[in-house]
């Protein structure tokens, strides 16, 4: 057999490890899953990532909005619904800037509450108040508290933005911030068409404004 | 006659060398290849013209973004290349980056160079930000294997069989069990969800106001159980049967359902850049021979266009460009007068464009309907323009299109300084 056939035997075994991993990778968990997670972790985790979720097993069901309240020496400016306006101009303008600004608006949120697909389990298995203090619920958790600290951030730049933004509309300048969040369930399907809608508001509390973002007069 | 081992006859090749052979001679799917290069450039230009007004909130160091290289490369290398890319103007620099790689893609022009720029654009937007979606995952992925595409993908002919054309073939395969991966896990995990199993899922996920569908009607049409279950239950069977359709002679149907299914997406939902990049993985899956089948169905046509009007030239040249599979034939009614033998007279050309398909004559916007029936780009947009022309708009353009045309003789037709409108056929 010529040499070049070897190579592309080579080629076919790579090619045959790399979807193998991946199929791990992706797979619900299992015991082979579990035994090889620092393999498949660490080559599709870090450099092939992939998320094939995609509404599964349970789609999004809940309205999810960023709410903002600028304040300045303590005064209040009004508390601001910073989700709604941009997935308003989304439905009217949907091939525009505001098909991935709406994602920002919805996503910071829903990240906030959700949980990786992969740590689900986890998440289950430490729910129980008894394995609270064992290690791999404290990392767990540690986790889970980290990510969240990134989307609020990210919540408290959005609605830094919509206060610089609200500033040059009104001539005060804000320095703080009061961040929160509300969550509101779609109406059950036999609820469709006589609807009740309950938000559930979760307050992240009062944060300086963010000076190095700006207003780019998304909320004009 | 000897049988058995004759040294004067050539040793049949085993099975394995028989298969590697062949993965190193035919490039599979080159139109396939083509589409998804082609709608990879149409997808990040969009994204570009979208994004760029907002650039600097999406992904500078004076927005949002929250994100870093540094999962992907390091902490060391990231603190290095963050600054460059999510500064104030390396955010324009990263645009250029990813638009040069999208435009070379679009156009055919340095496909493997396109490609990578292509892919670099896409991790460090994707490293930024949380806005992407399932489409951008499944595009970075496979902009990768699209790398080892053969140029020939772009510029036809024939590919000299060698490891150019396995990795070619291997990347094809990569693409085909990336997707299959995907929407075969998508599906498997639906079968677990509450919402999915009592047929309700289309139902909620429309009512969720980020991705509600631009009128209400369309939304509420998913509180009709018919749609609703419908709806749901097609969605999951799409998605799991995917993969064991591939090689169906059904999968044309198969690929038709999922074209419908992501065009569903689009409409209902809003998720338009996703649903291009899945239905261009789609019309991927089709083999070459699954696309010469569709074609053959449509039949071969002329083409006849106003060699005197650049912008019909323009046309024609395109129209030569996208005709990947030599369905249509363009001509030069100014040089070639064939069509009188069918009836049509010079005047009829001046007015419209005309093509002769399979003894039928189609003129006007009909005429350009036709040529994108012929064309497997073409294809994709001929519902929209088919649709067009039921609500008056494409006629209507096409007419201003040709009264408005400008017309230069080609002056090496005219002699004595006078120009025939009709030169004889030489």
């Amino acid at each position: 057999m010529p040499f070049r056939y070897w190579l592309y035997l080579g080629l076919l075994a790579v090619f045959g490890a790399h979807f193998g991993l991946t199929a791990l990778y992706v797979s619900p968990p299992n015991p082979l899953k579990i035994m090889t997670s620092d393999l498949h972790q660490g080559y599709i985790g870090r450099f092939f990532y992939q998320d094939w979720g995609l509404f599964a097993p349970d789609p999004v069901r809940t309205d999810f909005a960023i709410y903002g309240e600028c304040l300045s020496g303590g005064e209040s400016a009004g508390v601001y619904n910073l989700s709604r306006p941009v997935q308003d101009k989304r439905r009217v303008l949907p091939m525009s800037q505001y098909d991935r600004l709406n994602r920002v608006v919805t996503y910071y949120p829903l990240s906030y509450v959700s949980v990786a697909r992969v740590e689900d389990p986890l998440r289950l298995y430490c729910a129980d108040p008894k394995r609270e203090t064992e290690p791999a619920c404290l990392a767990h958790r540690e986790r889970v508290e980290s990510r969240q600290q990134a989307y609020e951030i990210g919540m408290i730049k959005v609605a830094s933005s919509f206060c610089h933004d609200l500033a040059r509309e009104t001539g005060q300048d804000y320095d703080q911030v009061r961040v929160g969040f509300g969550s509101d369930p779609v109406p059950g399907w036999s609820q469709r068409y006589h609807p009740v809608r309950e938000e559930t508001i979760y307050d992240l509390g009062v944060h300086p404004v963010d000076r190095e973002v700006k207003g780019y007069g998304i909320w004009k | 006659m000897v049988s058995g081992n004759n040294p004067a006859l050539p040793a049949k090749p085993s099975g394995l060398k028989s298969w590697l052979t062949r993965l190193e001679t035919t490039p599979y799917n080159l139109i396939g290849a083509r589409i998804i290069q082609v709608v990879a450039g149409l997808v990040i230009l969009y994204r570009i013209v979208t994004e760029l007004p907002v650039a600097q909130f999406l992904y500078g160091s004076s927005g949002i973004a929250v994100g870093s290289l540094s999962y992907l490369l390091g902490s060391r290398l990231a603190g290095w290349l963050d600054p460059i890319f999510y500064s104030g103007a390396g955010i324009y620099l990263m645009f250029a980056i990813w638009g040069l790689g999208g435009l070379g893609l679009l156009m055919g022009k340095a496909p493997r160079i396109s490609t990578t720029l292509a892919l670099i654009g896409y991790i460090l937007l994707e490293n930024r930000t949380i806005v992407n979606d399932g489409g951008d995952n499944l595009l970075r992925i496979c902009l990768l294997y699209m790398i080892f595409l053969h140029p020939v993908v772009v510029k036809g002919g024939t590919a000299k069989p060698g490891p150019a054309v396995f990795l070619h073939n291997l990347a094809v395969l990569a693409i085909y069990v990336q997707v299959s991966i995907l929407y075969f896990i998508a599906g498997a995990f639906k079968l677990d969800g509450e919402v999915w199993v009592e047929g309700t899922a289309l139902y909620y996920i429309t009512h969720v106001h980020a991705y509600a569908a631009p009128f209400d009607w369309l939304i509420d049409l998913t509180k009709n159980p018919w749609v609703a279950t419908l709806g749901t239950y097609i969605s999951v069977i799409y998605l799991i049967g995917f993969v064991f359709m591939l090689f169906s002679r059904f999968h044309w149907a198969w690929a038709l359902l999922g074209i419908g299914f992501h065009v569903g997406i689009a409409v209902m939902m809003g998720l338009y850049s996703f649903s291009a990049i899945m239905i261009a993985m789609i019309l991927f899956s089709l083999r070459d021979s699954e696309w010469r089948s569709i074609l053959d169905f449509v039949g071969k046509g002329v083409i006849y266009i106003d060699g005197y009007c650049p912008y019909c030239r323009a046309t024609g040249r395109a129209i030569e460009r996208f005709d990947w599979l030599h369905r249509l034939e363009v001509r030069d009614f100014r040089r070639d007068q064939s069509y009188r033998d069918l009836g049509i007279s010079d005047a009829d050309l001046e007015a419209q464009m005309y093509l002769v398909a399979g003894g039928e004559v189609l003129r006007g916007y009909d005429a350009v309907l036709g040529v994108l029936a012929r064309t497997p780009l073409g294809m994709l947009a001929w519902p929209l323009a088919r649709l067009a022309k039921s609500v008056g708009l494409g006629p209507w353009a096409y007419r201003w299109l040709a009264e408005h045309r400008i017309i230069v003789p080609d002056p090496t037709s005219c002699q004595d300084g006078s120009c025939p409108v009709h030169p004889e056929k030489p």
